[in-house]
């Protein structure tokens, strides 16, 4: 078990055309026993970063260190991480029980050991039943399994995970979010996941670090990352249905400032933090963000009201998806699954102002 | 433009993957078929288009039988889910190449690809090459080439299932405003429910053999025929397990074998006594299990304790999974919501939400 710090950590590709910065400035620290998830959109320097944690790549500028010792000069094997992948990789010869076993053979664990430390992981994983099966013979997901099995049985000082579900279908896909949480929770290893999925790393982590063109944009837990997203890149790539985003001018004196939708008579009315900071940054326009779930066509308790025109109910069954348009501005709003709208219609939708965040326009930086 | 008729077709590998199926796509319609994957939803597209020759059964095309008539003569247009794009040729000639195919005089090529990349909002791409576009326009191109031959049916093949959610949402209502895939017999294909449920004007649910239930949206979720398409529709799946009808003083209840036990609402009790068939397994969606707190007034629902087994938020909701007297259940929860593992919770049920299916056959017994 350990502590995974990275300090100041930049990688640099070669290329025909000069220099490629992977990886900017990495600060990161991965306390002992946490889960994190490495998230963001291909080529965003998540596997470059991941690659330096295990060895598999040269650190062109700053340290990657366990428990506070440096690893930068260590190989791989050394380093004694784990590490799973997308294929499964596993000896299709081979029954279940030596594939999971395959790893202390190569570290001459004796026979007593070794087979303790299969049935263990084969009784956590569940597969207890598989054990004299072949690869060949077994589902997708149970495959998956086996391939962490593997991984889990070297009681290493940290786990990578690298995107090791994106193939499985979403039945598979949603058992197996719960199978790894339970795992991390009895096994309570630091571990990394690398995912282009953000429902993924929202369900499974602890805190997710979310990178994208080589920066990390925002490291912190779920409720951080939804509530206060350092920007409108983690906005827009945190939470499904994606998040609203509208052009407006900041309207109104202090008593009944507003933001006016561009294109649109929608005036949203955000809480008095909000019109705080955008009061303190002097800010005459503003970009607004509003989350699907986070407007709705029932009132609450402190709701503000507006209303647009129905252009689709899509139905999904535990709930529904209405999107509505006024002027040029389309918002997407969930609504209970026995709501039924035709298009053409207006409705009345209801928000928190607490919920309206507000970034910077030209910096795009979040400022409320 | 035409409707499709499926007569009773057969198709087999080792094993049949389409038995005796029977299926009208009136003009117009946009039919979603949705199941597992693996189940033979390619392989039915495959039989329309004309790619696999049938081992029985019939395909008319606006009346026409064209069991025996070749692909390319029966005006369906088909996109795969790998794109299927020609790497070497931009997204114009893409787009262009079925209009080419026919030898379509060059100015009428032209237009009528730059109409459908204005439609699909890729017009700014047409002299691009596939790997210089992204997945989202790389289908949309797929999808051009499918729009522009203006064929009398669509096939189309889990197109957006290998997108990012965001995409798949805006592709999703892409497809809702289409004009062109709303005037013509559309089969599309998907192993996502929500995908189906949002697109399709009828469903069917494909199992072994073929569609388990055909369908409104609405309907196949709200009124599952078969435990199949219960567990097919929704995420996390319907809780589902066996039991038993017993009688508790003149009330119906149904008892795990766990021990657990449930009452069966007066509106259900009259069809599960007429049965005379003790064996039964329950179905109550994760959405119909409420988490309450002792002020919470009950209305009518039935009451029990659980514990927390699992909490997990996942965006938009959270889901918790439950233990109550050694039965499993997942509940859909509010993502404000904090459990921790084994607190003690009170869950609500509203009995008339439950589902009841034959322990044999999975059939929906109050259907």
């Amino acid at each position: 078990m350990a502590q995974v710090a990275l300090t100041d950590v930049n990688k640099v590709y070669p290329s025909r055309h000069g220099p490629v910065h992977a990886v900017q400035n990495l600060n990161l620290t991965v306390e002992d026993g946490e889960f994190v998830a490495l998230l963001g959109p291909s080529g965003c320097g998540k596997t470059s970063t991941l690659r330096m944690i295990v060895g598999l790549e040269e650190i062109t500028s700053g340290t990657v260190a366990f428990d506070g010792r440096p690893m930068n000069d260590l190989s791989p094997e050394q380093r004694n991480v784990a590490m799973a992948f997308e294929t499964y990789a596993l000896y299709p010869t081979f029954t279940i029980a030596d594939n999971l076993g395959f790893p202390l053979d190569v570290r001459n664990v004796d026979k007593a050991e070794r087979k303790r430390r299969i049935d263990a992981v084969a009784k956590m994983l569940r597969i207890e039943h598989l054990l004299g099966s072949r690869p060949r013979q077994l589902s997708g997901g149970e495959q998956q399994r086996v391939s962490l099995g593997r991984a889990l049985i070297r009681e290493p000082a940290a786990f990578i995970l690298d995107e090791v579900m994106s193939h499985l279908d979403a039945h598979l896909k949603f058992q197996m979010l719960f199978e790894l949480r339970r795992i991390h929770q009895s096994v309570g290893r630091t571990t990394i996941y690398v995912t282009h999925d953000q429902m993924e790393a929202l369900a499974l982590s602890d805190r997710v670090a979310v990178m994208s063109n080589a920066k990390l944009q925002q490291f912190g837990t779920r409720d951080e990352l939804y509530d206060r997203p350092a920007n409108r890149f983690v906005a827009d790539f945190i939470g499904e249905p994606p998040t609203n985003f509208m052009e407006a001018q900041v309207d109104g004196g202090d008593g009944s400032m507003a933001l006016a939708v561009d294109g649109t008579d929608l005036r949203f009315r955000p809480d008095e933090e909000r019109l705080a900071a955008i009061r303190r940054d002097g800010l005459n326009r503003v970009s607004i963000g509003i989350r699907p779930q986070n407007i709705s066509v029932h009132p609450g308790p402190e709701t503000a009201a507006l209303t647009a025109r129905v252009v689709l109910d899509e139905f999904l069954g535990e709930q529904s998806i209405v999107t509505v348009a006024s002027g040029d501005a389309q918002i997407r709003l969930t609504a209970p699954p026995e709501f039924e709208a035709a298009p053409g219609e207006d409705v009345t939708f209801h928000y928190r102002p607490a919920d309206v965040m507000v970034f910077d326009p030209q910096t795009e930086v979040f400022v409320a | 433009m035409a409707n499709l008729d499926l007569i009773e077709i057969c198709k087999g590998f080792a094993e049949p993957v389409i038995d005796r199926m029977t299926l009208t796509v009136e003009q117009g319609e946009f039919f979603v078929v949705v199941g597992p994957s693996g189940i033979g939803k390619t392989t039915l597209l495959r039989c329309v288009a004309g790619l696999e020759t049938l081992d029985a059964g019939r395909v008319l095309i606006d009346g026409k039988d064209v069991t025996r008539v070749p692909p390319y003569q029966r005006n369906v247009a088909m996109t795969f889910e790998s794109y299927a794009l020609y790497p070497h040729l931009t997204v114009f000639d893409n787009i262009a190449s079925p209009l080419k195919a026919r030898g379509l005089p060059k100015a009428e090529v032209a237009q009528r690809v730059r109409d459908v990349a204005r439609l699909l909002r890729i017009d700014k791409l047409l002299d691009r090459r596939p790997h210089e576009v992204s997945g989202g326009q790389k289908q949309r191109t797929a999808l051009g080439r499918t729009l522009v031959a203006k064929p009398d049916v669509f096939l189309l093949d889990e197109p957006i299932s290998h997108l990012d959610a965001k995409i798949r949402h805006e592709l999703r209502r892409q497809f809702h405003e289409l004009e062109e895939l709303r005037r013509v017999a559309t089969i599309y294909v998907t192993h996502d429910y929500a995908e189906a449920l949002s697109l399709g004007d009828r469903i069917g649910v494909m199992g072994p053999g073929g569609l388990q239930q055909i369908g409104p949206p609405r309907e196949v979720f709200d009124r599952p025929g078969t435990l199949f398409v219960a567990r097919h529709l929704g995420q996390p799946s319907i809780n589902a397990f066996d039991g038993v009808l017993e009688d508790d003083g003149g009330d119906l209840r149904v008892r795990a074998q766990s021990g657990f036990s449930l009452p069966v609402a007066d509106a259900h009790a009259a069809r599960l006594r007429d049965r005379n068939e003790p064996e039964i397994t329950v179905g109550i969606r994760p959405q119909f299990i409420d988490v309450v707190d002792p002020a919470t007034p009950t209305d009518g629902r039935f009451v029990f304790d659980a514990q927390v087994d699992l909490h997990e938020a996942l965006g938009a909701n959270g889901v918790l999974i439950a233990k109550s007297d050694g039965l499993s259940l997942s509940v859909i929860t509010s993502t404000s919501a904090a459990f921790t593992p084994d607190q003690p919770i009170r869950l609500a049920v509203d009995p008339h939400r439950l589902h009841y299916f034959s322990a044999d056959l999975g059939h929906n017994v109050l259907l």
